[in-house]
């Protein structure tokens, strides 16, 4: 069977070929981005593997119990400072193991992949929209674009930052200021298009994690929830290009695959392909490439 | 068994979601918890990480305030102060602190937790304190 086959080509073990290849994903996901506390890490290595290889594991209720397990052990014994994805991944290994439990395994596995995903989004944007004081005004772009060494490049990039420019707005932000004790620092210029680049970012990520939670929310069929697959590879493909937080891409991507309807063969592709090039952008360092090339800068 | 086949019993990773997301949000408003952290998916939304937060710690001894650094294998347990300051987290790396030094006269440790904002027109940071404890030493030990 192929992994991007409809429905009707079931695996031996009776699962549908998008929750198939859901679960590979997500064990994958296991295997590339390794968690937990090093107690815990090989047993969650030894049970992806074991997922992956031995014929019919990968719809084993125990499987995924015990992955829902572990990955939960270890946000406890982490608390409190894992990361979001941390938890969603134990969420999400419950998730495949109660399904599997179920005669509707399939249609649970769906429904509750849209919905976590949905949520997920739904809370991103609750904070970026509503709770922080930071976000809307685009401040925490012009903050984190300066500070989060993942964003140097494109920063100096997208925003025509010099590295003088770059240096003095970074050493700037980055100045100890308790009780206001930077307050009488002369505060470097910003050009206007790094505001702008900031603000942009904001007003992008905002709409797009506002459009995925309603696509994913959204009853299944209709309205926004009809484009959710080509909204979220968007995210993935963009974000993950310029944040790298793999495990969080793959994670989603492994979600979103098990709620592809079984006709969507070219949408599953999709995805694969986008799990791939998140590899990828870890394993090479595309935006150094090509910062040196247009910039000339080392 | 038939209770794990139950379709509510479906519900339960979504519930969970929803019920840690409710205590990071209540953590956070009421005990200074970093918004990027605690399952509420407040990552990048704020300038408020734990890796922008930074820590005080001295030593008093009658007569003397002395600034201490925390060693790098006591990292983790200062993250966790950080990110998540209250009196709990705080003693651990007070204790954890305690044990590596050599005091024998009466002493208290003081942990300060610091947050910074910036301002919207200039960027200029401004760093306010989130959270003070005074640890005797002796006591914890």
């Amino acid at each position: 069977m192929s992994i991007f086959s409809p429905s009707s080509d079931k695996s031996p073990n009776g699962a549908a070929a998008p929750i198939i290849l859901g679960m590979q994903l997500t064990l994958l996901d296991l295997l590339l981005q390794p968690v937990g506390p090093w107690w815990l890490r090989w047993a969650i290595l030894l049970l992806a593997a074991a997922g992956l290889i031995a014929r019919g594991a990968i719809t084993h209720p125990g499987l995924w119990l015990a992955l829902g397990a572990l990955t939960s052990i270890r946000v406890v014994a982490d608390w409190p400072l894992s990361d979001n994805h941390a938890y969603l991944l134990s969420y999400w290994c419950l998730a495949c193991g109660l399904a599997a439990l179920s005669p509707r395994r399939d249609f649970y596995l769906a429904r509750n992949a849209r919905w976590l995903i949905g949520l997920s989004f739904a809370l991103a944007t609750l904070w970026k929209l509503a709770l922080s004081a930071d976000y809307g005004s685009g401040l925490f772009f012009r903050v984190t674009l300066l500070t989060d060494p993942r964003f140097e490049n494109f920063a100096r990039l997208a925003g025509g930052l010099s590295l003088e420019q770059f240096n003095a707005l970074r050493d700037h932000v980055s100045a100890h200021a308790d009780n206001g004790m930077a307050a009488g620092l002369a505060a470097p210029a910003e050009p206007l298009r790094f505001k702008l680049l900031a603000q942009g970012a904001s007003i992008w990520n905002m709409a797009l994690n506002f459009s995925i939670a309603m696509a994913f929310l959204w009853p299944e069929g209709r309205g926004p929830s009809r484009i959710r697959n080509e909204l979220l590879l968007v995210f993935c493909l963009v974000t993950y290009a310029i944040a790298t937080v793999e495990g969080f891409g793959w994670l989603l991507i492994a979600m979103a695959t098990t709620q592809t309807s079984p006709g969507q063969r070219h949408t599953r592709a999709a995805y694969v392909i986008v799990f791939g090039l998140i590899l990828l952008y870890r394993e090479i360092p595309w935006g150094d490439l090509i910062f040196t090339t247009l910039t000339g800068d080392r | 068994m038939r209770w794990l086949r139950s379709p509510g019993l479906q519900m339960l990773p979504l519930l969970l979601l929803l019920a840690v997301a409710g205590n990071q949000l209540r953590l956070v408003s009421s005990h200074h918890m970093s918004p990027w952290s605690g399952g509420g998916f407040g990552m990048f939304s704020t300038t408020d990480a734990a890796t922008d937060r930074h820590l005080h710690v001295y030593l008093l001894t009658p007569g003397l305030r002395r600034d201490l650094k925390v060693p790098p294998y006591l990292e983790d347990a200062a993250r966790r102060a950080l990110t998540l300051p209250t009196e709990p987290q705080i003693r651990r790396l007070a204790r954890e602190l305690a044990e590596g030094l050599s005091e024998q006269a009466p002493a208290e440790l003081e942990i300060q937790i610091w947050s910074t904002a910036y301002d919207p027109d200039r960027l200029t940071p401004d760093s306010g304190m989130l959270r003070s404890l005074r640890v005797d030493l002796f006591a914890e030990l």
